[in-house]
């Protein structure tokens, strides 16, 4: 191989050399070399040398800058050619045609030209950049108010036209082309234009169309100047609305004098396009001075440290007549004093602008028109009397129902569901019985870490971007580890106290069924001494059997009804509300009826009902119809909560009551009853089931005994009690009862 | 001038003193820069609106309420409007029978006709003494202030006032003037729009009171009086007593 690459170095540069020159005697001696590689060298030897790309064109014209004016008949300029020949050697380089070409220069040299038909050529040697400068002439056409002319284009890679016409503002045309920038100075307009490579463009101009200079008319214009004054704790604010009607001139700008010791907060305006303030005197540039009418914003404050002040009145400078309206507001309580002066009228506040009352935020205290007359400056003294503010409630939970499953272990797990309207509470105290810990807590379904503090828990019930204009919801589960049960004795639960007034708490509590259950006490009212008619939950023990039904619809809750009411909540099997449920209500004395349809809650209501009988249906795509009768009392209106069965809109099942009151209530053992049944041989059918041991129970040991999961369901087993209490007030509520083995 | 024509009270009673009261008043006014409430001793204010808006009431030297009113244009019939109040009391807890004082609020406005409904706890019997208020069957609001909007769930009535819409253009004004109007008209509804969304200087500190919803709960009474005085607070005289039947906690 060494053999072989000196042979390489000897040879080959040999063969290359000899495309030039006469290959040189290599000196003797002998090589030795294998056959292949023998040929395989002659191979390469033999092969034609690279010859050099030619370039597809002999030249190219990159750009071309026309300069040209205008002069008595005469078009007279300069053409300025750039361009680079690819080729080596001379070349012949087309430069334009249809001018006078007055004069050619290369580099400052004279340029010899050809003319070849009808075009002006140069030759030049390549390769090489080039740039040609031609001195050319153009005929100008004039006729009668216009002139013109055809300038021909080179075919350059862009081309750019400066152009001096005589004549301030000429219009001047040009086609195809574009005029980039138009100028006029010194009785001369000045036009640069882009056009089109190798297309002629035509150009031209109206003779007449010249501009005379205007004398500008003197600014004439009207204010109306609606201000809205705003006392509030510490600031005087005022917001003006000004309207300008301009009737002569052409206004750039317009001067408003700010009174002393304001601070101008904002300035807008459709047409401002600019403000300055300086010395006290703001001005307003405005974009459009041919507008014929303005309207701008202003508003600025003042603080207050007393409780008097006067009313500025703000005024445009050279106003030819200046009217405007003056109202005034009080934030907070507030008893003011207006005395005014100056040619100012009092009005009644109603009669004011609209949109000067619809800036207004609080209670309106007096309105003032005026006119300004020369000889008067309107004032307006202002004192007034500052009421502090009562205290009010920030938080409320609407409703609490709370859900408690005890073991026999004495172990218990409790979820409160708190409906709470808030304004501003930023955290739910919570302090939960001695040996209690919160094992999961949300907000608006949003789960929610609470914070221990040596006085309780704290659930954060707003949060960054969550500013809830309604109700929403809040709860937590709890678990307690009591003492365990034991053949007999006696028990209490009892309920943190929450920093949070409830109006109504509903409690149900599950209890192990092995247990008979008595003597309830403590302080909320167990359900099953109550009145029927004075409920408005249900699912009541009474005498061993389940009064109410399935707790789904137990957890619903619907708003108080007022008097001649009567509405509720539809669910379906599962306990999901139906919305758009057809709802009608007929008075069985006379026939008439009220309709209703079930909102997104599956709420529906009527209203104006008087007493007497009534027939309820209700109907939803997809169930069966429902329909209901009973006597209803309007002095004692309760929600009436049910739920539809699956089926078709042809079946129906009808229920007939004593007292609707009575329902109060929750019809949901509807939704175990066959076509054609009553309802008390519901509720004996339900009850079994109801009782039936359920898996939550090791669901709860398991949960008890091991790391409980973020989301925490009470299970809902064993027997149901139910208890009521209203007018929790960051009060801790107890029920006690005593129990006996079965 | 001011009266009230109509004023509603909502009570719940609980066995155990406290009692929540909601009141409602359909007020007329023309000239009256305040309503004055005199709540009863010890209670709490809870909520406050006016014509369906929260609002936060000042309190007089004296410990009132004092509510702003809306004025009507002068000349003009006032029209009816609702004032609310919600507030609580803490009283002593009931025995098994006794005697219970329900004492309303005293107004500066005479009220025409007052209706009462009274929730007690479902565990008492409770019957009125005579006095100002007598029973009667329950009756609807006559004022049409009071009367909740029809399909409504109680929900907030009220908000801010919108931007006007433009006034039409009179008749004598030619297509170029009117057109001029329009256009400033609208120019200048912009403008009172994009001052009202961006201001805060309307947003005053402090909270505004939740609404409170009347929790309806228990056995009730209905009472009525008629042609209560200014700064009179009536009161309802109620005798109450645990009933054997229901049992007893």
């Amino acid at each position: 191989m060494k053999k072989l690459a000196l042979v390489c170095m000897l040879i080959l540069p040999g063969f290359i050399v000899a495309q030039e020159k006469i290959v040189p005697v290599p000196a003797s001696g002998n090589v030795t070399l294998p056959l292949d590689e023998y040929n395989h060298l002659l191979e390469l030897a033999s092969k034609p040398p690279r010859k050099p790309d030619i370039p597809p064109v002999p030249f190219t014209m990159k750009r071309a800058e026309l300069k040209f004016r205008v002069s008595n008949d005469a078009v007279q300029g300069s053409v300025q050619l750039q361009g680079e020949i690819l080729r080596k050697g001379a070349t012949k380089i087309p430069l334009t045609t249809g001018m006078a070409i007055l004069d050619a220069r290369q580099e400052g040299k004279g340029l010899p030209l050809e003319l070849e038909n009808g075009i002006h050529t140069a030759v030049l040697t390549g390769p090489a950049e080039f740039a040609v400068t031609l001195d050319a002439g153009l005929p100008l056409n004039i006729e009668a108010g216009r002139a013109s002319f055809t300038l021909p284009v080179p075919s350059a890679g862009s081309v750019r036209l400066t152009l001096l016409v005589p004549g301030d503002h000429t219009n001047v045309r040009v086609s195809p082309g574009l005029i980039t920038s138009e100028s006029s100075q010194s009785g001369q307009t000045s036009i640069e234009a882009t056009l089109v490579p190798g297309q002629p463009a035509s150009i031209w101009w109206t003779t007449r169309e010249v501009a005379l200079p205007t004398i500008p008319k003197e600014v004439r214009f009207l204010s109306d100047v609606k201000t809205l004054v705003s006392v509030s704790e510490a600031e005087l604010r005022i917001a003006v609305l000004a309207d300008i009607t301009v009737v002569q001139g052409e206004p750039g700008e317009f001067k408003i004098e700010i009174p002393a010791g304001f601070e101008v907060t904002a300035t807008t305006g459709p047409s401002v396009e600019s403000s300055e303030l300086d010395g006290g005197v703001l001005t307003l540039k405005v974009n459009g001075p041919a507008l014929r009418t303005h309207q701008f914003l202003i508003s600025m404050e003042k603080s207050l440290t007393a409780t008097k002040t006067d009313a500025p009145f703000l005024s445009f400078q050279n106003a030819q007549r200046e009217t405007g309206e003056v109202l005034v507001e009080g934030a907070g309580t507030i008893e003011l004093t207006a005395s005014e002066g100056g040619g100012l009228k009092r009005m009644d506040f109603k009669e004011t602008n609209g949109y000067l009352r619809s800036l207004a935020r609080f209670p309106m205290q007096a309105a003032f028109r005026y006119h300004k007359q020369p000889t008067e400056k309107p004032a307006l003294s202002l004192e007034w009397t500052r009421f502090p503010d009562s205290s009010v409630l920030a938080a409320i939970a609407e409703r609490a129902v709370v859900t408690t499953l005890v073991t026999t272990e004495g172990r218990s797990l409790t979820e409160v569901r708190l409906t709470v309207k808030n304004q501003a509470q930023p955290f739910l105290k919570v302090a939960l019985p001695v040996g209690a810990s919160i094992v999961s807590a949300d907000v608006a379904g949003q789960k929610v870490k609470p914070v221990e503090g040596p006085d309780g828990n704290r659930v954060p019930l707003l949060r960054a971007g969550f500013r809830p204009v309604d109700s929403y919801t809040v709860s937590f589960v709890f678990m307690h580890s009591g003492a365990p049960f034991a053949k007999k004795g006696g028990s209490d639960l009892s309920l943190p106290k929450m920093d949070i007034p409830i109006t109504l708490l509903q409690w149900e509590v599950f209890l192990p069924e092995q247990y008979k259950v008595k003597d309830f006490g403590g302080d909320a009212i167990a359900a099953n001494l109550l009145p029927p008619s004075s409920m408005d939950v249900s699912g009541a023990e009474e005498d061993g059997d389940i009064v109410g039904g399935q707790y789904y619809v137990r957890h619903i809750e619907f708003g108080s009804l007022l008097p001649g009411e009567l509405g509720g909540i539809i669910v379906d099997p599962s306990g999901a509300v139906i919305p758009n449920a057809q709802v009608t209500v007929t008075q069985v004395e006379n026939g008439s009826t009220r309709k209703a349809v079930t909102d997104s809650s599956g709420r529906w209501v009527v209203s104006n009902l008087p007493s007497g009988r009534v027939k309820i249906a209700a109907s939803a795509p997809g169930f069966n119809q429902f329909v209901m009768q009973g006597n209803y009392d309007g002095s004692r209106p309760a929600p009436l909560n049910f739920a539809l069965n699956l089926g078709t809109v042809a079946q129906s099942i009808e229920v007939s009551v004593d007292d609707l009151s009575l329902s109060g209530r929750n019809i949901s053992t509807l939704t175990t009853l066959e076509p054609g049944i009553n309802q008390h041989e519901g509720k004996k059918k339900a009850a079994p089931q109801m009782n039936a041991a359920s898996s939550n129970v090791t669901n709860l040991q398991q949960r008890i005994a091991g790391v409980l999961p973020v989301r925490v369901d009470v299970p809902r087993a064993g027997n149901s009690y139910h208890f009521v209490r209203p007018l929790v007030l960051d009060e801790e509520t107890k029920v006690s009862f005593s129990y006996k083995t079965k | 001038m001011a009266n009230i024509e109509e004023a509603r009270y909502q009570v719940l009673l609980s066995s155990e003193g406290k009692s929540i009261v909601q009141a409602r008043y359909a007020v007329r006014n023309n000239q009256r820069n305040f309503l004055m409430i005199t709540l009863p001793s010890g209670a709490t204010l809870w909520s406050a609106s006016l014509a369906g808006k929260a609002i936060r009431p000042g309190q007089s030297p004296d410990g009132s309420l004092l509510l702003p009113l809306d004025k009507a244009r002068t000349g003009e019939e006032a029209p009816e409007f609702a004032v609310e109040i919600v507030y609580l009391t803490r009283g002593t807890a009931w025995n098994d029978k006794g005697q219970f004082k329900l004492a309303l609020p005293a107004l500066d406005l005479p009220v025409s006709r007052t209706g009462l409904l009274v929730y007690h706890p479902p565990l008492f019997k409770v019957t009125p003494e005579n006095g100002a208020f007598r029973m009667e069957p329950y009756e609807n609001p006559t004022s049409i202030a009071l009367n909740p909007p029809a399909g409504g769930l109680g929900g907030v009535i009220g908000s801010s006032s919108p931007t006007p819409k433009p006034a039409p253009a009179s008749s004598d004004v030619d297509a170029k003037d009117e057109s001029r109007l329009r256009q400033s008209q609208a120019a200048t509804r912009l403008l009172v729009d994009k001052f009202r969304a961006d201001s805060t200087a309307g947003k005053r500190a402090g909270i505004l009171p939740v609404r409170v919803s009347f929790p309806a709960f228990g056995p009730s009474l209905y009472l009525v009086s008629e042609l209560t005085g200014e700064n009179k607070a009536p009161t309802a005289d109620l005798t109450y007593q645990r009933e054997k039947k229901a049992g007893g906690k």
